[in-house]
């Protein structure tokens, strides 16, 4: 993060602290797709994306007078993020997660037929997530599918690496476990991808 | 292929946005009417809109000898329900009307009547006010009225300013409709009212005559209002995005042209959006050339971290 930075996002978390809606609407308008991908990503579908998008920031809004700039002002989202999570889920009654209103956005070349697997095979994996604990699932979603290193999760999750490590390798046996009975779900969280091979 | 480039991420459409946005702001709003019942709040912000806020619940408060305001049920709600004037001296003021906000500045006079039930008008006596206001699909009209102007709202964000001679509309989102000398403009979001045009019109006219001018708030053109400056112009792009993203694009587009901070900002944000906006294509050759221009700049790692998604 570069000095300039730094300062720009002190200042408009004093101002966003300050109650200046013009600087809160500037902070929702630069950080909202940040929020919603952690939240996307933890929860694998927008069902209730609305309201926890909202009740993520009203968190952000009230807690910024903590924010210091010891960390980017998006790791100190993120952990916010996180935190709005966790309490969804640990919260919640476990449910179905469904995918299937999931957008037909192209990737990459695949052609619809892979992309009608990738959707299956993301729905078996989230269900699976539905039984892993909630901390595990959350250091292993934002390891593995968000790509953050190992010291990047443990920040935004305020753990130590050591047992951030330990969560994402327990999510990582749970998942691999149900995927030796389901080809699917096996050729989707391939070794490769599974997310024990970086941090 | 990793995991996380698998699986994208549903898009919220620009309408959702717009939504959560409201009601987020909504929460906000009510969040700090619950935490400050019935106080004059004096907020530390140097700008006018935030110099006070006045939150008024179950009470009758005189401002400038004259003004009465009352909540209704809820204290998380502030309404007019009978004539008032609002007059602000060197500091500005922010009140609730009902589901809506009113941000005067110094130097302004408004008098409000009507409440959420029956409409609300707004008198612009002088001075500027800027509202927020709630869409009225479904409630009952909320307008403006600024002499030979009246600006009806449809449901915005939007300032009216007010001089001896002129009336200058300014719409940050959404839609009102000007209506003066028996006409009626819709002046959307990004947009203002008179246009340039008009007022150049009006500029170039002979000097008025004795009979009213089809356009009299044009007369007088808005000449001593700076240009706006390019954070103001990035801001308000930003500001646009969710609801006019081509008008937005277009606008990075402009700033990025001159260069400067900002410019360099505006070209990293041209070339998100059109990565929001599924323009794989002009989102990679913008993301590019802002890493090419500015290998070290302050969304360098932001602008790869995009590139990586698009491979």
């Amino acid at each position: 993060m570069t000095p300039l930075r730094k300062v720009a996002d002190l200042e408009l978390a004093k101002r966003c602290c300050a109650g200046e809606h013009a600087a809160q609407r500037d902070l929702f308008q630069r950080e909202k797709r940040r929020v919603h991908a952690t939240l996307y990503r933890v929860l694998g579908s927008n069902a209730e994306m609305d309201d926890l998008v909202q009740v993520a920031f009203l968190e952000i809004f009230k807690t910024l007078r903590g924010f210091r700039g010891e960390a980017s002002l998006g790791t100190w989202i993120d952990r916010i993020t996180v935190r709005v999570a966790f309490a969804h889920i640990a919260h919640r009654k476990t449910a179905p997660v469904s995918l299937a209103v999931v957008a037909d956005v192209p990737t990459g070349d695949a052609s619809a037929e892979e992309r009608a697997m990738t959707r299956q095979a993301a729905r078996r994996l989230y269900a699976v997530l539905d039984r892993v604990e909630a901390r595990q699932r959350i250091a292993w979603v934002l390891h593995v599918l968000e790509g953050k290193s190992i010291e990047e999760v443990a920040l935004v999750m305020e753990a130590s690496a050591v047992l951030t490590k330990v969560r994402v390798w327990r999510a990582r046996r749970a998942i691999e476990a149900h995927a030796r009975r389901d080809p699917l779900l096996k050729e989707f969280v391939s070794p490769a991808s599974a997310g024990g091979e970086r941090g | 292929m990793g995991l996380g480039k698998k699986l994208d991420i549903e898009p919220l459409g620009e309408q959702r946005w717009s939504r959560i946005e409201r009601d987020l702001f909504e929460r906000v709003a009510e969040a700090e009417a619950r935490a400050e019942p019935a106080v004059e709040r004096v907020a530390s912000a140097p700008r006018w809109r935030m110099a006070t806020a006045l939150v008024l619940a179950g009470a009758v408060a005189a401002v400038g000898g004259a003004v009465a305001w009352r909540s209704l049920s809820t204290p998380a709600r502030v309404v007019a329900v009978v004539p008032s004037r609002i007059t602000t001296a060197a500091a500005g003021s922010s009140v609730n009307v009902g589901e809506a906000t009113l941000d005067l500045a110094p130097q302004s006079t408004v008098f409000v009547s009507g409440d959420d039930a029956q409409g609300v008008t707004v008198a612009l006596d002088r001075g500027r006010v800027e509202c927020e206001v709630p869409p009225r699909k479904g409630r009952p009209p909320f307008s403006v009225d600024a002499g030979d102007v009246i600006v009806r709202v449809v449901g915005t964000h939007f300032a009216v300013t007010r001089s001896d001679t002129d009336v200058k509309v300014d719409v940050e989102r959404g839609v009102v409709q000007v209506v003066t000398a028996g006409r009626q403009i819709d002046v959307h979001a990004g947009e203002h009212w008179p246009t340039e045009s008009v007022v150049s019109a009006a500029s170039a006219r002979p000097p008025p005559s004795p009979e009213p001018a089809a356009v009299p708030s044009a007369t007088t053109p808005s000449s001593a209002t700076p240009p706006p400056s390019p954070r103001e112009l990035y801001e308000s792009a930003s500001r646009l995005e969710a609801s006019r993203p081509d008008l937005a694009v277009s606008m990075y587009r402009d700033l990025a042209s001159r260069g400067g901070p900002w410019g360099m900002n505006a070209l990293f944000a041209q070339g998100r959006l059109e990565l929001d906006r599924g323009h794989a294509g002009e989102a990679r050759r913008l993301l590019e050339s802002y890493l090419a221009r500015y290998p070290s700049g302050p969304n360098a790692d932001d602008a790869r971290q995009l590139l990586e998604r698009l491979r």
